[in-house]
């Protein structure tokens, strides 16, 4: 049988469908089969799957997030309250017509996460289904998600609504991963989509995973068809975007408790800058002490720190920073520009002011007879500012 | 210099006088007062009051009652009526009543609403409750959008933003869309031919979404004066409507003059180019000082008398920065400058097509001078209004053209004193637009299986899209499944959502404008000289596949004039008429158009004269769309005047007259409509004159030319025989040299055969 005879018998099935909406069609079968699933409400039926798996060993009960949320998230929060979530819809556009046909939902007991999975093999198959959730809703204190803020939780509940149903999330406390995620990485990851992160950091690989730009054609195809295996990549895709969820809640919360546990040279770097923001001494000099000598986050750190020195009108130890930094590629504007600052409106000594202005400048000007950056072209005019008033100063 | 010493010198200047066929002058029109409502708020009343209100117009009156007893409105009002406070002060009532309620106000374009919510958070401050108004559109911040969908009583915005920004994102809206008691159709005349046909078809989605949510708005529309604002108004949101055109508003004294350029060429019948007429004027009146808004027809006159008057303006020693330019094409914030400063005066004389014919807030100028009939009654009444918008004294300059309209409205002046001729049309039920909207529909909210979008025919386009795989259909219900986002692929000012991009390359690639795809090939074609603020560009290249057009400044003597070829073919009669003579019959149909760019004229400056022409290879352009037609008997044509060539002279003729004179009875541009005359049709082998709608689909102008057509050719044939040339000239059949000898004679002997007078 070639294959447009197999699809011809494909679509003949579902074109019976069509006239018996209320039956379960055997490709909905084959994936209960699959998944050891469940059918839910015969009439308008949808599917059911619960799978679970270890998080790991001797969990707490609770995780904090105070350091890394910048004081957002300020109790700490229990586990066992979290719902995470994640959906898998007909297009990123959003909007009345984007339907969400798989609803992953995920909760901790104990050392394991449970994963419930729901998903609708037509439209219009929402109404049940969400009368069910809206009775477990209550159970939890708090929603994680990642990238839910914008994306996930406005098209769930815009659902709720176009089903004329209450929303039950509507007030819960929301943590989006990918705030914490993009303030950790974003200088040191090409990208802080989920994937790379489980890559880079959570050590996790998907295998035969499905890009998520084919993931509406995909189920329009299965609508259109009934043929199973990408519906089955797509489940098995939403599954592991819910277990790397508490994994990275797990992570996170790791690094809030025991900073100098953080290996990844990026996270240190960015550690440094939400414990200057937070004020908090201590734990900005245990992290400069127990940076490796050769790690790439040393001028960062180093940076934070002097900031701090500055702050609390410590001078020469961020006079000593700022000597060491100028000779890191990175930091040397940053370090005679805060020279100069300090001569200029510490010291007022205009000269010693001027001399680490000009040599900005004449860096500057060698840099520039290389290739053309848009950094330097944006201290070139502070700098040059900056000279003219010392040497009015100084006349 | 004010306004009466330069009426006294324009007076008194004879040459200037000579030309002046009809010297109008519209009497001060005192008010007519009624008091403010028993049930008023009184902090309503005390804004008002601070604001030199003590009653309201009786117009205002009677909207106020109408509404209030739940029926929708049109009400006409020209130019510093109160129209404002007409829809205000029943929303405003309303909201003070019952704090939850809701309106939607929605004006044409986004410069329009951003006055109005100015003007509405004038009354708020006034009242100190926590009222709030809004605009909301492409340039409102996220982080605002989301107070103004919980919390904004009055939304301001435009149809484009409804269609693609608040429709598809209805359940962000619930509080809207819960409480909507109002939505406000401001300049509604506006929202004819395609714009209106889109419109009607938002409209239709508001409506359902308000359904879904439980309520059920009344509707206030505002219009300027047409023929038909209420049949045009139930049109659009398919409701019965009241009409309200008693105006009780006052009116200043408004001097208005008709202005003929003379004759240069008695033979010819060729008047001196409006253009250089316009110049003539603007050299008197541009040393007073006082503050002038010049009209021009086209994007190329507005760029053609731009580049004029800065020369005038070297001349007379005024900075070029006091002179500028206005059109669609220049980009936004260019816009909102040249606004900015004719508002603040800086700028002294300013050069637009109509887009500044709206009422978007430039302050009070002194002079409008159209250069060329604006192209409606009312747009003239439009622009007219642009100078002394309050009760001051004001004066309009009306410079006609040679061409048949221009010279036909300043024969017959009487169209400003009697009531309006022109109705504005449109089609909600063009195909590709209705399914347009039918698809972002379904995005919105499934369709129900019976579900009525457009009478008769929903069904049947639902299950077409089902076989599309746009739709699915499950358990008699449509839903959309596409990954896309309908209401972007669609724009409600095009017929094709298309366009090509303008960029100069001597100036790092710069977007300079863009173009709509049928405009394309006549515009931006290769070798064509391009003009945007009277910079003249070459067309390197146009890159069809890309949609782009490469230009790249140069400085030339000359325009180009594009040379395009059409050819038609009827597709289906629909209707035709069963009245017998045996003369004439007429069709109205459908047809196939295809139109091909295939060269140019390059026409110089000053003298127009032709210097030389080109090839363009570009693809045809195809259309099908809807069409009225006429055939003759050839039994009819028996007198041996008659011979087959004067048979096609004389249709040229009479072609050339209604194809100019058709704007005057159904409001649309003359480039809106082809009218395309032959002696042997391939589709009957008879004399045959078509008129079809340019625009994929059709929106109903030539379905209403059906309907009027004998008043029509009436208004041609005494516009024909009136006519004081001997031969034919551009006001009536046509130059002479292009029409023939005997093309006016035998227009008439064609037009006399007509049974036109029962």
């Amino acid at each position: 049988m070639d294959i447009s005879d197999k699809l011809s018998f494909y679509k003949s099935s579902s074109g019976n469908e069509t006239h018996q909406p209320s039956a379960v069609s055997s490709s909905l079968k084959t994936l209960a089969d699959h998944f050891n699933g469940k059918i839910v409400y015969p009439h308008a039926p949808y599917l059911k799957i619960v799978r679970e798996e270890s998080l790991g060993d001797s969990l707490q009960d609770a995780v904090t997030l105070k350091l890394l949320s910048r004081n957002e998230i300020n109790e700490p929060l229990a586990l066992d309250g979290i719902l995470f979530f994640d959906l898998e819809t007909t297009g990123l556009a959003g909007g009345a017509g984007t339907y969400a046909f798989l609803l992953g939902f995920g909760r901790i007991a104990g050392n394991r996460i449970i994963v419930e999975q729901y998903f609708l093999p037509d439209y219009g198959r929402e109404y049940h289904l969400f009368e069910q959730l809206n009775l477990q809703f209550n159970e939890f204190s708090c929603l994680v998600s990642y990238n839910g803020k914008s994306y996930d939780y406005p098209l769930l509940r815009s659902r709720f609504l176009l089903n004329r149903q209450k929303f039950k999330l509507e007030d819960i406390f929301h943590v989006d991963l990918l705030h914490i995620a993009r303030r950790l990485w974003k200088d040191s990851l090409p990208s802080c989509d989920l994937k790379s992160i489980e890559t880079e950091i959570l050590g996790v690989n998907r295998e035969g995973d499905i890009p998520g730009a084919y993931i509406p054609q995909a189920y329009f195809n299965f609508i259109r068809t009934g043929i199973v295996h990408e519906v089955i990549r797509i489940v098995n895709h939403n599954y592991t975007d819910i277990t790397s969820l508490a994994r990275m809640l797990l992570y996170f919360s790791q690094i809030e408790n025991n900073p100098l546990t953080a290996v990844h040279h990026g996270i240190q770097a960015r550690l440094a800058k939400l414990a200057y923001e937070a004020e908090d001494y201590t734990l900005l000099q245990k992290l400069a002490g127990n940076i490796g000598p050769d790690s790439p986050a040393i001028p960062e750190v180093k940076k934070m720190l002097s900031l701090f020195c500055k702050r609390s009108r410590n001078w020469p130890e961020a006079l000593s920073l700022w000597n060491e930094l100028v000779n890191s590629a990175s930091h040397r504007f940053f370090a005679l520009e805060e020279l100069a600052k300090y001569y200029e409106h510490i010291e007022a000594d205009y000269k010693e002011a001027i001399k680490y202005t000009s040599r900005a400048l004449s860096i500057i000007r060698a840099l520039e007879e290389i290739q053309y950056d848009a950094n330097t072209f944006f201290y070139k005019e502070s700098f040059q500012y900056r000279y003219q008033r010392l040497v009015q100063k100084s006349a | 210099m004010n306004l009466e010493q330069l009426l006294d010198y324009l007076e008194s200047d004879d040459g200037f006088r000579r030309q002046i066929t009809k010297w109008m002058v519209f009497e001060e029109q005192p008010a007519n007062y009624a008091d403010f409502p028993q049930e008023i708020d009184s902090r309503l009343k005390d804004y008002l009051q601070t604001r030199g209100i003590e009653r309201l117009y009786t117009h205002q009156l009677e909207a106020y009652k109408k509404i209030c007893s739940g029926e929708n409105v049109v009400i006409v009002t020209p130019t510093a009526s109160g129209k404002t406070l007409s829809y205000n002060l029943p929303v405003f009532q309303t909201i003070l009543e019952k704090k939850e309620s809701r309106a939607l106000y929605l004006f044409p374009t986004k410069a329009l609403s951003q006055d109005q919510v100015n003007e509405a958070q004038d009354i708020i401050d006034h009242l100190k409750t926590d009222i709030k108004a809004y605009t909301f559109d492409g340039d409102t911040p996220a982080d605002v959008r989301r107070t103004i969908r919980a919390a904004g009583h009055i939304v301001v915005t435009n149809p484009d933003m409804l269609h693609q920004g608040i429709l598809p994102h209805h359940t962000l809206w619930i509080k809207l869309f819960e409480n909507i008691k109002f939505i406000i159709l401001d300049e509604v005349h506006t929202y004819r031919g395609v714009f209106g046909s889109h419109l009607a078809n938002v409209i239709r989605r508001l409506k359902r979404i308000c359904a879904f949510y439980g309520s059920k708005p009344q509707f206030i529309c505002c219009s300027a004066t047409i023929a038909n604002p209420d049949e045009l108004a139930e049109k659009l949101i398919e409701e019965k409507v009241v009409l309200i055109d008693q105006n009780g508003a006052p009116r200043g004294k408004k001097h208005f003059l008709f202005y003929n350029p003379p004759v240069v060429n008695y033979e010819l019948g060729i008047r001196r180019s409006v253009v250089s007429e316009v110049r003539q004027i603007m050299r008197k009146i541009m040393p007073t000082g006082a503050q002038t808004i010049i009209f021009a027809r086209s994007r190329l006159r507005v760029e053609i008398l731009l580049t004029y008057l800065l020369e005038l303006a070297r001349e007379l020693k005024i900075p070029k920065e006091r002179i500028r330019g206005y059109r669609g094409g220049y980009l936004p914030k260019e816009r909102r400058q040249i606004e900015q400063g004719i508002k603040n005066g800086q700028i002294q004389v300013v050069v637009s097509t109509n887009a500044l014919e709206l009422g978007i807030d430039i302050g009070q100028l002194d002079v409008a001078i159209m250069a060329g009939y604006p192209g409606s009654v009312a747009s003239a009444w439009q622009q007219s209004g642009r100078a002394g918008r309050r009760r001051s004294a004001s004066l309009t300059i009306m410079v006609a053209s040679s061409s048949p309209l221009d010279q036909y409205i300043i024969e017959h002046p009487e169209y400003f004193f009697h009531k309006n001729p022109e109705s504005a049309q449109i089609d909600r039920e063009n195909l590709s637009i209705l399914m347009s909207h039918l698809k972002c529909g379904a995005f919105e909210l499934p369709f129900v299986k019976d579900e009525v979008f457009s009478p008769d025919i929903t069904g049947h386009l639902l299950d077409f899209l089902v076989d599309e795989n746009v739709l699915r259909r499950t358990e008699d219900k449509y839903f959309w499944m596409r990954d896309v986002y309908p209401a972007d692929e669609i724009s409600l000012r095009n017929a094709s959502p298309e366009n090509v991009v303008i960029i100069d390359n001597s100036d790092q690639k710069k977007v300079i404008g863009e173009i709509d795809l049928f405009a394309a090939p006549e515009m931006v074609h290769k070798d064509a000289i391009y003009i945007h603020d009277s910079v003249k560009y070459h067309v390197d290249e146009l890159d069809w596949g890309e949609k782009r057009a490469y230009v790249h400044r140069v400085n030339v003597d000359h325009f180009t004039d594009a040379i395009t070829k059409t050819d038609l073919k009827v597709l289906d009669i629909l209707e035709e008429s069963d009245e017998e003579n045996q003369v004439i019959a007429k069709y109205f149909g459908e047809v196939a158009v295809t139109r091909v760019t295939t060269g140019y004229k390059k026409v110089k400056f000053h003298t127009h004269e032709n210097i030389g022409m080109g090839k363009v290879y570009l693809p045809e352009m195809e259309m099908q769309t809807s069409a009225v037609w006429w055939e003759f008997e050839d039994s009819a044509f028996g007198d041996d005047f008659f011979e087959e060539s004067v048979i096609g002279e004389g249709l040229r003729g009479i072609a050339y007259a209604l194809h100019n004179l058709v704007p005057l009875h159904i409001m649309c541009d003359v480039s809106d409509i082809s009218v395309v005359p032959m002696v042997r049709a391939p589709f009957s082998r008879k004399p045959t004159i078509y008129v079809y709608d340019k625009f994929q689909g059709g929106i109903g102008l030539s379905k209403k030319l059906y309907a009027i057509d004998k008043t029509v050719f009436k208004a041609v044939k005494i516009h024909i025989s009136a006519c004081p040339c001997k031969q034919g000239c551009p006001a009536c059949t046509g130059p002479a040299l292009e029409g023939g000898q005997s093309g006016k004679e035998s227009a008439i002997k064609i037009l006399q055969l007509l049974p036109l007078d029962d």
